[in-house]
């Protein structure tokens, strides 16, 4: 949803960036809004709420900055590379990191959400691999999920579900969108 | 009082959480505290000096404080990336003070302060870690620098932990 909005007007995140963006290398910023992810899993787990919130925070600005920076200065195929793949072992340790936690209640939704996640992730790479063409279409992205999780995360502080509903939206909403990715895959290939 | 009794609770929750950590993951479980104790950036978390103090003389205090030099170097970096993410912002807003550290920096190597910084806490290391993100200092350097200070820091205290010197911990 957002990445859509972003790519009907790019001009509203550049500019919301601009403040932030500086001549750095941008693997570094990704390598660094993964360890944030890491950090914010293992506190999920033990109930620190808002510090896993502020966590996941670093780490959702870090990974946008990191696009942006390379959008400007140049973007690399091992940047690409790095992204993709830091961003979904930071998804696994947010989404783990919450629905293993004892409080939890049932580790199973956590589990079956990550791997919808990783699948729909999957069918973007397949998208270019066999179209070559980049699918951004999903009706919930990595901005939407972060942005769901830590406004879940700091509701939670106050009213207990409030991740389990995340977690459950976060699942039915990476399934819809693996479906949705995967008819569009599809009426291209046919 | 209600916040000193919050504050005690949740110093407690963590202490639980290093023990279990330790007992669960051995000496990853001490890298685990020190990163996750440190990136939080400037928010407190983990009694580290503690843990590290009575890991010492119950596992090998030569891994302990490598585990912890390591760990807590590693978990620094969070605070070096929102320094280079709040670059402009914090360059504009306390620029005098930048700059004063930038002269320190520059008069002594920068390398040096960090080291003697990491394993004499004097002030606040999150600061330095932020501040280095600012200046743009090269990542690889801060990084050597904070894990050589951090683990002689650690290394101390877990030492001291495996002789039974709780009087040097307090200085650490």
């Amino acid at each position: 949803m957002l990445e859509e909005l972003n790519e009907k007007f790019p001009n509203i995140r550049s500019r919301l960036l601009k403040p932030f963006v500086v001549k750095t290398d941008p693997n570094v910023l990704t390598v660094l809004a993964f360890l944030a992810a890491v950090s914010a899993g293992f506190l999920f787990y033990y109930g620190f709420l808002f510090l896993a919130a502020i966590l996941v925070f670093i780490n959702g600005f870090l990974d946008v900055l990191d696009g942006e920076i390379a959008k400007r200065f140049g973007k690399t195929n091992l940047g690409d590379f790095l992204d993709h793949t830091f961003d979904r072992l930071s998804d696994l340790f947010i989404i783990l990191g919450i629905s293993l936690s004892p409080n939890f209640g049932s580790p199973l939704l956590g589990i079956f959400a990550a791997i919808s996640v990783l699948l729909v992730s999957y069918l973007g790479t397949m998208s270019h691999a066999l179209t070559r063409k980049r699918i951004y279409t999903a009706l919930m992205g990595r901005a939407d999920r972060i942005t769901l999780i830590l406004v879940a995360s700091l509701l939670a502080l106050f009213w207990n579900p409030a991740l389990f509903y995340a977690i459950a939206i976060v699942f039915i909403f990476s399934v819809l969108s693996f479906i949705q990715r995967f008819y569009l895959i599809y009426r291209e290939l046919v | 009082m209600v916040i000193a009794d919050t504050l005690v609770s949740f110093g407690q929750k963590f202490l639980e959480f290093g023990q279990y950590l330790i007992q669960t993951f051995g000496y990853i479980g001490i890298f685990l505290v020190a990163f996750i104790g440190t990136s939080t950036i400037i928010l407190p978390t983990f009694p580290l000096s503690i843990l590290v103090f009575f890991t010492g003389s119950i596992l090998n205090p030569f891994f302990v404080g490598i585990a912890a030099g390591l760990g807590s170097a590693t978990g620094e970096l969070i605070g070096y990336g929102v320094g280079i993410g709040g670059k402009k912002v914090l360059l504009k807003k306390y620029k005098k003070s930048i700059e004063r550290t930038e002269k320190l920096f520059q008069k002594y190597r920068g390398e040096v302060v960090i080291f003697l910084i990491a394993t004499i806490p004097i002030i606040p290391f999150d600061v330095i870690g932020l501040f280095c993100g600012i200046i743009g200092f090269k990542w690889k350097r801060f990084y050597i620098a904070v894990l050589l200070g951090k683990t002689l820091r650690y290394l101390i205290i877990a030492f001291a932990g495996f002789y039974g010197l709780s009087w040097l911990a307090t200085y650490l």
